[in-house]
């Protein structure tokens, strides 16, 4: 087998190894590169800082456990800056793993304790009661007469946060964060062209170019662009979290790509002009 | 009676309940815009048929165990465990317990995050498998992933802006140019389906063709 | 009060329009001017796939995606079901193995009702066991995944066919599927899956293509007009794009204007 024949076949295991290396490697000895924070991450930022005080949020987290390591962090950092901005904060997904999410963002951000917010007068989880497309027309038109208790089963009526709600009207903006297209492009038609809300998306890096008409078009005001957005989005709010010690991984993953994509390319053409073995 | 429940009924209905979605898109007029939100409100109800899932799992499985089928019989026994575990700890404790987020927090999220990830050497393989200049397109596809890549990745926009610039450039230019025609013929394509299916042409929805 | 909703009256006037362009088509079609339908050779390589998996004695896997009827995506999952039918018509006339994972809970009975019926087609209903030919595997999308790409290691099919609704599993299915050298279609109207299907797969259709499977695969000349008409207008709308660009760009709003009525 010659070089070239070695050079266009390198086992997969091989490959694995290397990715898996680059991943570790900044674990153990971060780089520290610095983060150039994107336009998309400052417009969602600004959006966000724009809202004014007591008015109410949506926050509607749908990544499930895929997502979760992309965008639990981008979900920390922004409810940093709605409590922050002390916003009524309504958040809401339509199953159980999005739900231990959203708890678990609870349990980083601490609301309760850093900034001095009730569960039931500053923050409310909704109960799970069926799929997005319905959930998403019910929560910004008749939320108190469809979505009767939270998720702990206590009567949304009577809490201090909803005294004085008056549906549509009172949410200033929607923010979602999400692994799936339909979601967050299902947010644009009800948000924006149906109760034309204002709208902060968030998903992976893979979506941007499907959502970017949208955010050309104004549709969204800003969106956390995966990983590298979720760090954007920590370094405006001044909280580093995850998502900035993932950036050092996700600098030498890619390298590692393009370095796989060379060798791939080497072997190719040398065995094509310089003859492979047999 | 039966033939008209086969075919006339159905494509009454899907008739009908379509031509409210349509109506209610286009008009603002108060009843049908009511009449739309009691349907959504009862397409919850379809979700009662998650059980059939369920079933058909069980009975698959279950029939897997008791034939003992070599090399499968045992992942279809802890499977049945798995669903009777979750079963009981969500209609006993509730889906808000710390009983069951623990069950999601210790395996749903790492089972989760682990195929998530394993995407990243998916993409490495992947890459290194069909990335190869072969043609004009495939080079114009290698250039454009590799300036990408490289805008994408932190390290090199840190370095030097222009990176970032040129990423930018590709993406609102090339991409979204090319995903909008294509997105325009989705669009076009998904209104043809929807029209083929309100006057009863696709029946692919019905499990019937004639 | 206006009836019609703002903003909504060229979109309404456009369905109207596009309904009749259908219709007038519709009556061509009666008289024998059907319009010409290019071949797609995704299509036309599904025949080839199955003849693959009768030499090889392998299984053939179609995948109609991970959708449902009640998300943005059941127009894919029609066309998905519809390719099923095809594949499994195929698959019952060579007497091929099978396999077709379900996703939904929804999809399931239609999906069996959609395979038996192309299994009786062919006089072939008592050779099909549909539990085990369209199990319900799981709803979590990556526990389907990682079923239907255990199924790809443990059987080895000859062909791998996918068309449908496909989120972040598409890249672990084309990827595996291609490790194991079955020969691969791939279509889907999910913009974020598309790149993966069109770098992995042997063919792919793209993005609309899939709605046109009804069309090809029956010949029917009324639905082909419907693909006529979508012609029609990706004209129309090239038009005004063009026009709409050149007169923004000198500052001339008007077709902006006229689209946003």
């Amino acid at each position: 087998m010659s070089l070239w024949d070695k050079l266009e076949a390198v086992p997969n295991w091989v490959l694995y190894i290397l990715v898996l290396l680059a991943m570790a490697y900044p674990i153990f000895r971060p780089l520290g590169l610095p983060i150039v924070v994107g336009g998309p991450s400052q417009e969602a930022y600004k959006a966000v800082d724009a809202t004014p005080e007591g008015t109410y949020a949506v926050f509607h987290i749908a990544y499930g456990a895929g997502g979760k390591p992309t965008l639990q962090p981008a979900a920390v950092a922004m409810s940093h800056h709605l409590f922050e901005k002390n916003l009524k904060v309504i958040y809401f997904c339509d199953n159980a793993v999005d739900l231990a999410n959203i708890w678990g963002i609870f349990d980083e951000v601490s609301p309760d304790t850093r900034y001095g917010k009730e569960y039931g007068s500053d923050y409310v989880v909704l109960s799970l009661t069926g799929p997005f497309l319905t959930q998403a027309a019910v929560v910004l038109s008749n939320l108190l007469e469809t979505i009767p208790t939270d998720a702990r089963g206590q009567s949304l009526k009577g809490m201090p946060m909803f005294q004085g709600y008056t549906e549509t009207e009172d949410i200033n903006i929607v923010c979602q964060l999400t692994t799936s297209g339909d979601i967050s492009e299902g947010w644009v038609y009800q948000a924006v062209s149906r109760y034309e809300r204002r709208l902060v998306g968030g998903w992976l890096s893979m979506m941007t170019s499907s959502m970017i008409p949208y955010y050309q078009a104004g549709q969204i005001q800003g969106f956390i662009d995966g990983s590298k957005g979720a760090a954007d989005y920590e370094v405006l709010t001044n909280k580093p979290g995850e998502a900035v010690k993932i950036t050092d991984i996700l600098s030498l993953t890619q390298v590692v790509y393009l370095l796989f994509i060379i060798i791939g390319n080497v072997g190719y053409f040398g065995k094509k002009y310089m003859g492979g073995g047999k | 009676m039966s033939e008209i429940l086969k075919r006339p009924i159905p494509l009454l209905i899907t008739f009908v309940v379509g031509m409210l979605m349509v109506l209610e898109y286009f008009f603002t007029v108060p009843a049908l815009t009511a009449t739309y939100d009691t349907v959504n409100t009862w397409r919850v109800i379809l979700y009662a048929c998650v059980y059939l899932g369920t079933i058909n799992l069980l009975l698959l499985h279950g029939r897997r165990v008791m034939r003992r089928d070599p090399g499968q019989w045992y992942y279809s026994a802890w499977l049945i465990v798995m669903i009777a575990a979750y079963a009981v700890l969500g209609l006993v404790w509730g889906v808000d317990s710390m009983n069951y987020r623990w069950m999601i927090d210790n395996v749903d999220v790492p089972l989760g995050a682990t195929m998530y990830a394993s995407l990243a050497f998916y993409m490495a393989s992947g890459a290194y498998r069909v990335m190869k200049v072969r043609n004009l397109g495939t080079g114009l596809l290698l250039l454009s992933a590799f300036l990408v890549i490289i805008g994408n990745t932190p390290l090199f926009p840190a370095t030097w802006e222009g990176f970032a610039t040129i990423r930018n450039t590709i993406f609102d230019t090339f991409v979204v140019g090319s995903y909008r025609a294509i997105r325009f013929g989705v669009g076009l394509g998904g209104i043809a389906l929807g029209i083929r299916t309100l006057v009863g042409l696709e029946t692919g929805y019905m499990g019937r063709r004639e | 009060m206006a009836i019609i909703k703002s903003g909504y009256v060229l979109s309404f006037v456009a369905f109207i329009l596009f309904a009749v362009v259908m219709w007038v088509y519709g009556e061509y079609s009666k008289r024998g001017r059907v319009p010409y339908v290019k071949r797609l050779p995704a299509f036309d390589a599904m025949e080839e796939a199955v003849g693959r998996a009768v030499e090889m004695g392998r299984p053939v896997v179609m995948v109609p995606g991970r959708g449902s009827f009640t998300d943005l995506f059941v127009a894919q999952t029609v066309a998905g079901l519809t390719v099923l039918n095809y594949v499994a018509g195929l698959c019952a006339r060579y007497g091929v193995k099978l396999w077709a994972p379900m996703a939904d809970h929804l999809v399931i009975p239609v999906a069996r009702e959609n395979v038996r019926d192309a299994y009786a087609a062919e006089g072939k209903l008592d050779e099909l066991d549909v539990e085990e030919t369209l199990p319900y595997v799981s709803g979590s999308q990556f526990a389907w995944a990682s079923s239907v790409i255990g199924y790809y290691a443990r059987e080895r099919p000859a062909a791998n066919i996918m068309v449908g609704a496909f989120w972040a599993e598409s890249m672990m299915l084309a990827e595996s599927a291609g490790r194991i050298g079955a020969l691969q279609i791939g279509g889907t109207a999910r913009l974020y899956q598309l790149p993966f299907f069109a770098a992995v797969c042997d063919y792919t259709l793209l993005g609309e293509e899939i709605f046109a499977a009804s069309a090809y695969m029956t010949q029917d000349p009324i639905v082909i007009t419907s693909l006529a008409t979508t012609d029609v207008f990706r004209l129309v709308g090239w038009v005004i794009i063009i026009v709409g660009a050149i007169l923004s760009t000198v500052g001339i709003n008007v077709v902006y204007q006229f689209l946003s009525i």
